[in-house]
């Protein structure tokens, strides 16, 4: 059994502290992986990582913690010294890269990235036209190709593998809020790069009035856990038990 | 210039104030919440299987 929690857009400001901590002080005891799904921070402020931080030790959280940073952490423009905060409070930031957690027995690997809007199919932005469209779009494809090789990195060192962002992959994460931002809060650029890539479930924030639940067009598993739609402090998901791996046979005859 | 963006449509001075003061009156009374406040936390929540 191996446990993960996953929470995302908890926004802490000067005005939440201890909300987030008070959340979490029996998390050690119920799972083996936190997920934080980006915008952790409400303007990207370093001093705003510093009470991140603060929060994650006054909860006395010691499993293992992997974020990606949302687009309120990009705000101030200080995402460096963001991370470099949240780094030295034991957080992996993925930016396009992966990582391997050993936990409950097996080896779990986690493939992030932010993300950025685009739209879906059929009603999706196109790298046509004006220099500032094309850049939007091609924001995006950066954003899926790192995701999409961080994938294809991690999978052979892991028996699960969990991809992680902000911005949401599918539009079924999405139900509840106004169709007319769709594009704003994801891309099926993303989805596509999981789905060729391959992964076990995604986890995403950024939608704070869309649903819990969806699946990409190739049957992977979509979670959108922003604290507003998941209503507590993190939700729990179970991965099971690692599988029993068997070193292939060598040919004989 | 298009008609949207035109100085002749946009609020004078004097009619911002009366905006506020009739949104002032509508909202007397009521909290007003900023939402992105965190929320309380809740720990219990079932364990969905990702099996």
């Amino acid at each position: 059994m191996t446990r993960i929690a996953a929470v995302a857009d908890i926004h802490v400001g000067a005005d939440s502290v201890g909300r987030v901590a008070a959340g979490m002080r029996h998390l050690n005891e119920r799972a083996d992986l936190l997920l934080l799904g980006g915008d952790l921070t409400r303007c990207g402020e370093p001093i705003e990582a510093e009470l991140v931080a603060r929060e994650l030790a006054d909860a006395g959280v010691d499993i293992p913690i992997v974020a990606v940073l949302g687009n309120h952490d990009h705000h101030a423009g200080r995402t460096a010294e963001v991370v470099g905060i949240l780094g030295d409070a034991g957080v992996v930031v993925l930016d396009g890269s992966a990582t391997t957690v050993g936990v409950g027995g097996m080896t779990v690997g986690i493939a992030g990235t932010k993300g950025f809007g685009g739209g879906f199919a059929g009603a999706n932005a196109t790298a046509f036209g004006e220099p500032a469209m094309k850049a939007f779009v091609n924001e995006t494809r950066r954003e899926a190709a790192g995701l999409h090789d961080a994938l294809v990195a991690v999978r052979p060192r892991a028996d699960r593998v969990i991809a992680l962002l902000h911005y949401a992959p599918v539009p079924e994460t999405l139900r509840g809020e106004r169709l007319e931002i769709y594009p704003f809060l994801g891309s099926h650029l993303l989805a596509e790069a999981i789905d060729t890539a391959g992964a076990d479930v995604v986890v995403h924030g950024h939608a704070h009035n869309g649903s819990e639940r969806g699946v990409t067009p190739g049957g992977i598993r979509v979670r959108n856990v922003p604290q507003p739609v998941i209503q507590r402090a993190y939700r729990i998901y179970d991965l099971g038990e690692p599988t029993v791996r068997e070193a292939p046979v060598a040919a004989t005859g | 210039m298009t008609a949207w963006c035109s100085p002749a449509t946009a609020a004078t001075p004097a009619q911002r104030a009366a905006i506020v003061e009739v949104v002032d009156e509508l909202t007397g009374g009521y909290e007003v919440v900023n939402e992105m406040a965190v929320l309380s936390a809740d720990e219990d929540g079932p364990v969905e299987e990702l099996t």
